[in-house]
């Protein structure tokens, strides 16, 4: 650990353009990424917290806000809603979407015959994009006859639900539509993960008489556990964004019941032309986000240190 | 070897760090002392007018040997405006409608256009409402192309199964609120469809209720200014009345569909199938037969019913809208353009061929090819001779059957309202949710629905407004 900490250490009597031109390759090949990084990520993100301190017209800075923008959107009157709504989706997210896809991949896992057919068949729904999958959603949930869902239910007797009209049930509706949606790449994942236990740690549980469950616990679950951690993290960041579906299916109603932070800063950039307090809200997002980010690398640290 | 595999690494990085900035940077500047312009909602080689535009383009260019047009097929619409005006890429030339125009001039992407507008004559020629409708502190920054006024489509299907049409064959118009929901009823009795729908998201809900309120009484602004400060005022017995009315068009006499997050395409799909038989709107909607082969004789349109207190409209239209930072010579060359295909106070050859064939055009795609239009010019004033013109190309290129729409053309009867003032998208967004709550919930009270938008609206929006 010593000798490889001093040859990490800068040697004190190269000077730094010897640093530089004696990794020189490496640090070329470094330069795209570095762009890439920088224009595409660092630059935005830090074009965004600037902009958000500023009064701008279109994208253009006309001067200073101080924190104008942070004080119109924590003092707006449905930021709690909105905030709360986008705490909702989460939650639902992980009450629909999380156990589910694991669970699936598990079974796939188990499964002898067919396993082909069962995987594609999952995975489809990813192939769809994300406008059309809620499109197909928003015409099985109309609330009036025509309605898919309404149609089952009037097959077997029992009547109309308002589906995404009932501010109760708008959230988990959205959610479901989007699980049913993305499910199957977090499923490929879990399956791609289940393939790398060595088989003869099953075999060795299947000799002492382990049955499904304890299989489960002893030899699967051990596995797999730093990528549910993983997804859990990229479920809550992921989730937290939603906009698309909300935007499709409701616009955010009924009476704001399914607006989203997403869909709002969308809408204040692009409806409203407020492109101050759109990007305000992102930061709020990134925020709060960061703040998820920094809990879940704690709790991988305790996951690693566990083990 | 290891020089070797540097050159390698660095052609690599450098070919790798281009393509990254590959599409960025100034195109086509001109180098010839020609002036380009570019002129947006070009005609997609599928539509009927596109042939139309490219000889338009072709006699023009020959005709100002020092102005080169290039064309750009996009559109206005609010998801792409402002990351294509951000980027430098909007056409020098766009469309879009009276709505519009506020914001837009905030976000600084329209070029101010006094002088053109002023020398023209156009300024002085407009109606005072339009004129401060493109103006702000004293400037002009757009070209009004037409104007409109909504009215009640008609579905003629529906109306004729609801046995709701006269002996002349005219659909029997409602002429009041009371009656839209009065003919609704009969219409879902006889044939089990809507008898009207209403928009209830993006904005449209609250863009299309202003026309029942202001029917019932309501402040025709929404607000008042006092003191240089603004306070809403839709909390009044009136709004009240405007919004239980919405409510009990569907509670009460079943006249809506149950949907009550409805958009605007949805809402002219419903139409467009028979599925509703009227709804407000601004002739004409090409949508109705292009996207959905609905018959253009199925279609009538009626003037905007009356509510207690009378019978007030919202005026629209479309606007030509020059870039923002175009030079002198970029803005001449434009007003040269508008001024030959059409858009213009003035009257030329061109202009006429122009505007003749694009009639023809639409009659040919089976689409309603000419309705009257309101005059955008000041009625005290010299009409614009285009105008006149216009007048005359509608009456010889009606391809429907005029009685169809007799009853909107009559602009005498109406009264025409500006949108309110200020914030009015979001004025638009706080009624769309008021109206999707009383469309889904029988027991929502219309009482406290207004009161809580108005108190968000004024806490959210007029307490922080700077004018």
């Amino acid at each position: 650990m010593k000798a490889l900490s001093n040859s990490l250490a800068p040697n004190k009597r190269m000077p730094r353009k010897g640093f530089i031109l004696r990794d020189l390759a490496a640090w070329m090949l470094m330069v795209p990424t570095i762009l890439i990084l920088y224009f595409w990520i660092i630059r935005p993100i830090a074009t965004g917290i600037i902009y958000s301190f500023c009064n701008l017209q279109g994208f253009e800075v006309i001067g200073f806000a101080g924190l104008d923008n942070y004080r119109d959107i924590l003092s707006d009157t449905r930021f709690a809603q909105i905030l709360s709504n986008t705490m909702k989706y989460v939650i639902w997210s992980l009450i629909i979407g999380y156990i589910p896809p694991m669970i699936v991949a598990v079974l796939l896992n188990e499964m002898v015959h067919a396993k082909g057919f069962f995987r594609f068949s999952i995975y489809f729904p990813c192939m769809i994009s994300s406008i059309a999958a809620s499109l197909i959603w928003y015409y099985m949930y109309l609330p009036d006859a025509s309605g898919l869902l309404n149609r089952a239910l009037s097959f077997i007797g029992m009547s109309k639900f308002d589906w995404l009209q009932n501010e109760n049930a708008v959230i988990p509706l959205i959610v479901l539509s989007s699980t049913w949606k993305g499910f199957g790449g977090t499923m490929l994942m879990y399956l791609a993960s289940l393939q790398g236990v060595n088989q003869e740690l099953y075999d060795a549980s299947l000799v002492d008489g382990a049955g499904f469950i304890r299989r489960f616990r002893t030899v699967t679950f051990p596995h797999i556990r730093s990528i549910m951690l993983l997804f859990l993290i990229q479920q809550i960041i992921g989730v937290f964004q939603i906009l698309t579906e909300p935007m499709t299916m409701t616009g955010g109603g009924p009476n704001n019941a399914s607006m989203s932070m997403g869909l709002w800063s969308y809408n204040n950039a692009f409806v409203y032309f407020n492109t101050g307090h759109s990007l305000t809200i992102s930061v709020v997002m990134f925020l709060i986000l960061i703040v998820l980010t920094f809990f879940y690398f704690a709790l991988q640290k305790k996951v690693a240190a566990d083990e | 070897m290891k020089k070797f595999k540097r050159i390698i690494a660095l052609g690599l990085a450098v070919t790798l760090s281009c393509s990254l900035f590959a599409g960025c940077g100034k195109k086509d500047e001109a180098k010839d002392g020609k002036v380009t312009i570019t002129v947006g909602d070009w005609p997609t080689k599928e539509e009927p007018n596109y042939e139309i535009y490219q000889e338009m383009k072709e006699k023009f260019e020959k005709k100002y040997p020092n102005i080169k047009i290039k064309t750009d097929e996009w559109g206005y619409s609010v998801n792409s405006f402002l990351q294509k005006a951000a980027s430098g890429q909007l056409p020098s030339i766009y469309v879009t409608s009276y709505t519009e125009i506020k914001r837009i001039i905030d976000t600084g992407y329209a070029a101010d256009v006094t002088k053109n507008m002023k020398e023209s004559g156009y300024a002085d020629k407009l109606r005072d409402s339009i004129r401060d409708l493109i103006s702000k502190d004293g400037k002009i920054y757009a070209v009004p192309s037409n104007a409109y006024v909504m009215g009640l489509y008609i579905n003629m299907n529906l109306f004729k199964k609801a046995g709701l049409v006269n002996e002349d064959g005219t659909p029997k118009v409602p002429k009041t609120w009371e009656e839209v929901a009065e003919y609704s009823q009969i219409i879902r009795k006889k044939t089990g469809q809507a008898g009207f729908v209403l928009p209830t998201m993006g904005n449209c809900g609250g863009w299309h209720f202003m026309n029942i309120a202001w029917g019932h009484g309501v402040n025709k602004q929404f607000m008042n200014k006092k003191d240089g400060k603004w306070t809403t005022d839709f909390t009044s017995k009136e709004a009240i009345d405007a919004l239980k009315y919405v409510q009990d068009l569907r509670w009460k006499y079943n006249a809506v569909p149950e949907n009550a997050l409805m958009d605007h395409n949805k809402m002219l799909e419903l139409f467009a199938t028979d599925q509703a038989a009227m709804f407000l709107a601004a002739p004409s909607w090409h949508q109705l037969t292009d996207a959905y082969a609905m018959d253009k004789d199925d279609i009538a349109v009626g003037s905007m019913p009356a509510g207690p207190a009378g019978k007030y409209t919202q005026m629209g239209g479309e606007l030509r809208v020059l870039k923002g930072g175009l030079s002198e010579e970029e803005i001449d060359a434009c007003f040269k353009w508008l001024d030959f295909s059409g858009v213009s106070t003035k009257l030329t050859e061109d202009s006429m061929e122009s505007m003749e064939k694009e009639y023809i055009a639409n009659a040919d795609a089976n689409r309603v090819a000419a309705i009257k239009t309101f005059s955008m010019w000041d009625e005290d004033g010299e009409i614009a001779e285009i105008e006149k013109y216009r007048l005359e190309l509608i009456e010889k290129h009606r391809n429907t059957d005029k009685k169809l729409y007799a009853d909107y053309e009559d602009f005498s009867k109406i009264s025409i309202v500006p949108e309110p003032p200020i914030n009015c998208q979001q004025l638009y967004a706080a009624l769309d949710g008021c109206i999707q709550k009383v469309l889904s919930e029988k027991n929502a009270d219309p009482e406290e629905l207004l009161k809580k938008a108005a108190s968000d609206f004024q806490t959210n929006y007029l307490d922080k407004a700077a004018y």
